[in-house]
């Protein structure tokens, strides 16, 4: 029932090529492996500044070192990993939320979330809701805006990941961070 | 899909690119200059770049602080168990994954002196405690699954964990099933080089399991490859059986959009959200099965994005397996046919004929189209390897036949059941709602409470959202009131049939009639109930189009509710259902009455500026707009209207469709360009209130089609149709009269584009379908067959048209729109021109016409239009004079009305004033007028041959005229041109 760690390269590179299964399998994978190295630098030193970059690095070593770099999807690991690490901080600032409610269950939706959670995690939803958006929009810019936020990738990285030029993706960049600042402020204090 | 406001987002962004590098002012006078033309984008413009110039630097790292942040305090609320954690009687081991659903370990317990190996899995969401309840009963159903073929729940429960974090809720809820050493199925083929005979074996043990859980009522839902393990000696497992839905309870599955299942093995129903069945499972077997045999999966959704995969998986229709096997390249046939122990060759041809059926039926798109059952699957696999005949091929005729008994039958029990469901579930709720008294006493709470749950199982949307509730309803009955059985059955029964398109007939035999019998008895005695009922009972029926049906119902909720002197909120909600039900019937006396009466009773209850008299407002200005009283109408849809926005705003429902309303009434009035501008609004927010498949944004969608349509941008008008038909179809079926009356709306703009053949398929389904529902008479069916008729027209099938349009003429006018019977009035007067039945033509188009000018005032589109056509008809009666008489004043209109799709019109105004012109001898006129008509006949996307024939045919007249009246000017030569040019068209092929 283990997941063969050489399915990893496989599924990377079925993702680089846009396959939509691969990303939930790699999701699957790639999770449980951030998860516990996450827990484990925080248990060693609580007051440890953790940072997705460093995690994501130490995920990949993890992951990929058995079977060897391959140097071109090491990049890609990044970017999947900025998914993934995107999806666990939204789902865990939802569940969060849902306990802060108190002991009766009520299904969160995403507009309740955002009235009622602390201002950090409430700015991660709210960049999530932008991102969704910006997907709509400019699909390549969100990508730009969930690599570099979540798994810490520099523009350069980015560039190489979605096969673009430098000067592309700093275009898209600058976009980006217009519509997220227009977004952000939109939702305005509590 | 995508919304005009996300390809405005687009454009804003294209435009933010080439702008960002200007200066300011450079930059400032662009805007204001596209906010001439469109405020909209010039406003996101402004605020991007208003957020481009804000410290950028300074939000970067706010979002990495609290990206940080958070990163954290997930990494701090340390959920894993540590390794020899207790987790009720077994002892953690390791922790094996993570997936969509929760975490997953490796267990280990002594029983019977030997060690017991198990997978745990914990659910990530705290469960609520009375899920928690719930999934401890269900557990004994799982645990009692004990066959060869399934992994078994060994045991399930909850645990403390010990390490408390910050979470509130301590007790969780775990899963134990039987861990299993293996390889995943198709691994495992592979390995062993297993002949296709050897994998139709494995996937037959498979079934037989699965048919095991289904008879207990257990759907899997998520068999794929990696969830069969084939053991040591050779058995398969199936893993994680009854997972998915246990979880679902627990309220554990992912937020919204966030579904983790497999795309290459769900069925359409499930992407879609509907519930699971036997059928959804053997999809998923087809799908195993398919890709064990042939080597590659059904569908091929590499390289797709999510959407497009999502759409492809719903919609898309799946290769023979040995089609797709042989369009592979020869390597990967090698390689594949390989590991079946047998050449490509052989491969391919033992893939053709009964394997392919088999696939394919597994495979259908309609889970009643594929095997009811696991062992109907299993059986037509035995009859393969068997070689025998399977089931699936019997001839079409047979299976028709079969079906329309099956049919029948389940009709007949169908109907005995949803009673007992239907009473049962009023018993029970009655329990329920006794409990409630004690609380809140009041006898209407309990009608309410009551009534609302027949509204659920018998909604207002037919569809898919009637089996999601049938089935929710059957399994909350408690268990000594309809047995496992009954249950079993019923649900198999109803799993069979496709609720999006059951026939109306169905519906009303098998539930509302019974229903209503069983109200008639139960509630004899409580009136408020009998209301009540009676009342959802009548929406049911309207809503599907029965409205003859709905009257007495309504008018018997009307009668009780009058005489009660509580509640007069009830009372109103149903006059204005009655006086709905009744202009739609044609009973626009008594509708107006009963409307009236609902108004003063609303404004007597709250006041003329309450809340509660809005509906009612609404109701009036509808009522009367449907009547052509336009006048009258306005100040109730004015009214109504700012009601709204004021008591709830603009995202609200209510005040969208009062916006919506008020749209179609300035379309009415003919005021397009108001309407269209009301209704983009109106969209906007339904966009981002309601959302894209909302059925108020689909209605809305229509409208600004037609709207659109009027202003002659018919293309453009073209998208948004589509738009809410494909919506419709989702959400309401392909056989809803609302769909239907969108589809009929779209033929008329094809055939407008001159889209002839698309426009008559379209035209002949929606006429069809809605002859059948609706009958012929009904306006919605009037749309398409008129579009049918000028269609026979353009080819020229002059007699088969004139059938129709007298039908229709001749077909009672109470409740269709004034507007309907002119246009086709009009439409039959000019095909009498063309049969040269002049009297005729004159008396109808002179109707026509004086309706219009009472109606709709002489600038209207319309009555522009029925000058034309009076004016084409005087001229063939050779009463030139008269004719210009009609079309000189009224040029400016027509080249301002006439424009863009409408070009038709412009074109026949243009040919008639030539012509008459020429007769009249203004030969210069004359030749000014076709000159520009030849040329805007060419745009025309709607010209037919002979309409390029006639426009010849008028130059050759006016020049033949003249030459004679002035053998001086080069007419005689221009003579000679067109008549040469006359011939070569007529020499042509008609388009």
């Amino acid at each position: 029932m283990e997941r063969r760690h050489s399915d990893v390269t496989q599924l990377l590179a079925k993702w680089r090529s846009g396959d939509a299964s691969a990303e939930s399998e790699l999701m699957n994978v790639v999770y449980p492996v951030l998860k516990q190295i996450a827990s484990k630098s925080m248990s060693a030193n609580d007051k440890a500044v953790l940072s997705a970059t460093d995690l994501v690095h130490a995920s990949y070593e993890r992951l990929v070192d058995q079977r060897g770099v391959v140097f071109a999807n090491r990049e890609h690991f990044f970017a999947i990993s900025a998914r993934v690490i995107r999806r666990v901080l939204v789902d865990h600032v939802r569940e969060r939320n849902a306990e802060k409610r108190g002991g009766s269950w009520t299904r969160v939706s995403l507009s309740q979330s955002d009235t009622e959670s602390p201002s950090e995690s409430r700015d991660v939803l709210a960049l999530d809701g932008a991102i969704a958006e910006l997907e709509l929009v400019q699909p390549r810019a969100a990508q730009v805006i969930e690599m570099r936020y979540f798994s810490g990738m520099t523009l350069d990285e980015v560039s190489v990941v979605l096969g673009r030029s430098l000067a592309t993706i700093k275009r898209d960049w600058r976009f980006a961070m217009a519509f997220l600042n227009d977004h952000l402020s939109d939702m305005g204090p509590i | 899909m995508s919304s005009p406001r996300i390809e405005m987002l687009q454009r804003a962004a294209l435009l933010f690119d080439e702008w960002v590098e200007e200066t300011a002012q450079v930059r400032a006078s662009r805007l204001a200059a596209l906010a001439q033309d469109e405020p909209g984008l010039a406003d996101t413009l402004q605020r991007l770049f208003a957020a481009h110039e804000r410290a950028l630097e300074q939000t970067n790292s706010e979002v990495m602080a609290s990206v940080g942040a958070t990163l954290r305090d997930f990494a701090k609320d340390t959920d894993t168990l540590a390794d020899g954690t207790m987790v009720g009687p077994f002892k953690v081991t390791r922790l094996i994954g993570v997936g969509g659903m929760g975490q997953v370990y490796l267990g280990v317990r002594e029983i019977d002196g030997r060690e017991q190996q198990v997978a745990i899995k914990l659910p990530n969401r705290r469960a609520a405690p009375a899920a928690l309840a719930r999934f401890r009963s269900e557990r004994a159903m799982l645990a009692s699954l004990s066959h060869p073929a399934i992994a078994r729940l060994v045991d399930a429960g909850s645990f403390i964990p010990p390490n408390l974090s910050a979470s509130s809720s301590a007790e969780r809820p775990y899963l134990a099933m039987e861990y299993v050493e293996g390889t995943s199925i198709d691994a495992y083929a592979d390995a062993q080089l297993l002949s296709i005979d050897a994998r139709l074996s494995l996937v037959s043990q498979l079934l037989s399991g699965l048919q095991y859980a289904h008879e207990r009522l257990i759907v899997h839902r998520d068999i794929k490859a990696e969830n069969v393990l084939v053991d040591a000696s050779g058995q398969p497992r199936i893993l994680d059986f009854g997972i998915g839905k246990t979880l679902d309870d627990l309220g554990t599955s992912t937020a919204e959009g966030q579904r983790y299942f497999s795309l290459a093995s769900a069925a359409p129903e499930q992407i879609r959200g509907e519930p699971s069945s036997a059928a959804t499972d053997v999809y998923a077997c087809g799908v195993l099965l398919y890709e064990l045999l042939c080597g590659v999966g059904p569908l091929d959704l590499a390289e797709l994005s999510v959407p497009a995969a999502l759409d492809l998986a719903m919609h898309g229709v799946p290769a023979l397996a040995s089609q797709r096997f042989g369009a592979l390249s020869p390597d990967a046939q090698a390689t594949i046919a390989q590991a079946r122990h047998c050449s490509p060759a052989q491969l391919r041809s033992l893939l053709e004929g009964d394997i392919d059926t088999i696939l394919a039926r597994a495979l259908r798109k309609e889970p009643e189209q594929r095997y009811a059952t696991a062992q109907a699957f299993a059986d037509d696999i035995a009859a393969v390897r068997e070689s025998r005949p399977i089931d699936a091929r019997r001839n079409d005729r047979a299976y028709r036949m079969r079906r329309f008994i099956k049919r029948h039958r389940i009709a007949t029990s169908l109907s005995a059941l949803t009673a007992i469901v239907l009473l049962t579930s009023v018993v029970v709720l009655r329990l329920q709602a006794d409990n409630l008294r004690q609380t809140r006493d009041t006898a209407e709470q309990v009608a309410d409470f009551q009534s609302d749950m027949l509204r659920k199982v018998i909604p207002r949307e037919s569809g898919h959202r009637l089996s999601k509730d049938v089935l929710a309803a059957i399994e909350a009955l408690p268990m000594d009131a309809v047995s496992a059985e009954q249950r079993q059955a019923f649900k198999q029964l109803w799993n069979q049939l496709n609720a999006t398109d059951l026939a109306i007939s169905v519906v009303d035999g098998s539930i509302l009639a019974p229903a209503k019998t069983a109200i008639a008895e139960q509630f004899k005695e409580q009136p408020l109930v009998d209301a009540a009922l009676s009342h959802a009972l009548a929406g049911a029926y309207e809503s599907i189009g029965l409205s003859k049906a709905a009257l007495p119902l309504a008018q018997r909720a009307v009668e009780i509710r009058r005489s009660l002197s509580s509640n007069k909120d009830h009372l109103i909600d149903s006059l204005t259902d009655l006086g709905i039900i009744l202009n739609s019937m044609g009973r626009e006396e008594e509708a107006e009455k009963i409307l009236r009466e609902n108004h003063d009773v609303s404004i007597k209850l709250y006041g003329a500026e309450g809340v509660g008299t809005i509906n009612s407002t609404m109701a009036l200005g509808f009522f009367l707009s449907s009547n052509g009283r336009l006048d009258e109408a306005e100040p109730y849809y004015k009214e109504a209207l700012r009601r709204n926005r004021l008591e709830y705003g603009d995202r609200n429902v209510s005040t969208l469709t009062s916006m919506n309303n008020y749209g179609m009434f300035l379309a009415n009035r003919g005021q397009f360009d108001a309407a269209e501008k009301m209704l983009r609004e109106t969209l906007d927010l339904q966009l981002s209130a309601l959302g894209p498949e909302h059925r108020d944004t689909l209605t809305t969608l229509n409208n600004l089609g037609i709207v659109i349509h009027r202003l002659g941008r018919t293309e453009e008008a073209l998208t948004f149709i589509r738009s809410s038909l494909v919506g419709r179809r989702r959400l309401l079926g392909s056989k809803h009269q609302r769909t239907l009356r969108t589809l009929g709306t779209m033929a008329m703009l094809l055939h407008n584009l001159g889209r002839r053949s698309e426009a008559e398929t379209a035209a002949r389904e929606a006429m069809s379908e809605l002859t059948d529902s609706i009958g012929p008479e009904h306006p919605d069916t009037q749309v398409p067959t008129r579009v049918l008729a000028a269609l026979l027209i353009d080819q020229n099938k002059l007699s088969d048209a004139e059938v129709i349009l007298r039908k229709l003429t001749s077909l009672p006018t109470s409740g269709v729109p004034e507007n309907e019977t002119l246009l086709t009035k009009s439409l039959l007067g000019g095909l009498l021109i063309r049969i040269e039945n002049y009297d005729e033509a004159d008396r109808l188009f002179q109707e026509v016409l004086n309706r219009r000018r009472d109606l709709l005032g002489d600038a209207h589109f319309d009555t522009n239009t029925s000058v034309i056509n009076l004016a084409w008809l005087r001229v063939n009666q050779g009463l030139h004079r008269e004719a210009l008489s009609l079309l000189t004043p009224i040029e400016s209109s027509v080249r301002n009305l006439f424009r863009g799709s409408h070009l038709h019109f412009l074109s026949t105004y243009l040919l008639q004033l030539g012509i008459a012109q020429a007769a009249e001898g203004n030969f210069a006129a004359a030749e000014a007028a076709l000159t520009e008509c030849m040329e805007v006949g060419a745009r025309n996307a709607r010209d037919l041959h002979r309409d390029l024939v006639e426009r010849h045919e008028a130059m050759v007249d006016l020049y033949s005229r003249w030459s004679k009246s002035d053998p001086t000017s080069n007419a005689t030569q221009k003579l000679q041109e067109w008549q040469q040019r006359l011939a070569t068209v007529q020499e042509e092929k008609p388009r």
